[in-house]
């Protein structure tokens, strides 16, 4: 099975992905996972034809859905919680007990996507929560101690993004 | 018939015997005449009339004119007396009355003025994903 690319997909079960997505948490590296959503968002920007980042935030999440339920990761919606970005995930496989499967692949997307790193937490609820790969492990922390979104949320503040290449 | 004649009579008899008061003399009737006449050469003093044989004049007026009031050159009031009667000219152009009284502005032609709006436009997913990348732990 070829994409429009002409790049090769293999079908895989959801039991056999949920098999490599254990093992890769279990070694601690989840890069593989994070590849794989990098492919995905690599085919949403060449069926795209722009630049993502100048759309508004929910006409690129709409073509991004599309793809992202073609492949079988479920419905894709987005939430905008003060300066937070939040990607709700419904009716997607269940890989691992902490999502951490599915946040992987969902963070190698959105990076692909935006040209930039972006790691997806996962806080509850099936939501995902985009921040610097840098505080994902604390916020992760935060979530695995059962805090809410809006606890999360409480704990941050924004400070000041570095330029990207773009804009120097 | 005999009663009415002396009744008649007794009447004519009755009207014939009242008394008159005396005539007049012709020297008391001259004198009244003349007082009469010099009262009236007095009033002509005063009042001159023309004579009619002096050919065509001016129509008497039969209030006598005044001298116009004047005040003091010093006077502020002396402004009041002036006259200040417009230009002929200026009463009877239509031209010059309508430049008089036309607005001496112009209304000047409206420039283009670019409205800029200060509402925020939307955010891009670029901006919006930025804005959440810069998140931190508080504190940190």
């Amino acid at each position: 099975m070829l994409t429009r690319g002409g790049r090769r997909v293999l079908v895989v079960s959801e039991e056999s992905m949920r098999s490599l997505v254990r093992l890769a948490i279990k070694s601690g590296d989840l890069n593989a996972i994070r590849r794989l959503g990098r492919a995905i968002g690599q085919e949403v920007l060449a069926s795209l034809g722009e630049d993502p980042n100048q759309l508004p935030p929910h006409a690129l999440v709409d073509h991004f859905a599309g793809l992202w339920a073609l492949f079988g990761w479920g419905l894709i919606e987005i939430e905008n919680w003060g300066d937070a970005l939040v990607m709700r995930v419904e009716g997607s496989p269940s890989l691992d007990e902490n999502q951490l499967g599915l946040a992987a692949l969902l963070g190698g997307s959105v990076s692909a996507l935006a040209s930039l790193e972006v790691a997806a937490v996962p806080v509850g609820s099936n939501r995902f929560l985009l921040l610097a790969p840098e505080v994902a492990d604390t916020v992760l922390e935060w979530s695995k101690k059962g805090y809410s979104l809006p606890a999360i949320l409480d704990r941050l503040a924004p400070a000041p993004f570095p330029k990207s290449k773009e804009d120097a | 018939m005999n009663s009415q004649v002396l009744f008649l009579e007794s009447l004519i008899e009755r009207i014939r015997s009242r008394k008159r008061p005396p005539p007049e003399p012709i020297e008391a009737v001259i004198a009244r005449w003349g007082r009469i006449k010099r009262e009236s050469k007095a009033v002509e003093e005063v009042l001159p009339l023309p004579s009619p044989v002096q050919g065509p004049s001016p129509e008497p007026s039969p209030i006598p004119q005044r001298a116009p009031i004047e005040a003091p050159p010093s006077s502020p009031l002396s402004l009041a007396f002036e006259e200040k009667a417009p230009p002929p000219a200026l009463l009877h152009s239509h031209e010059k009355a309508k430049a008089r009284f036309e607005p001496k502005w112009e209304i000047a032609e409206p420039e283009a003025v670019e409205i800029v709006s200060t509402e925020r436009p939307p955010l891009t997913f670029g901006e919006l994903l930025r804005r959440s990348l810069s998140l931190r732990p508080k504190g940190a």
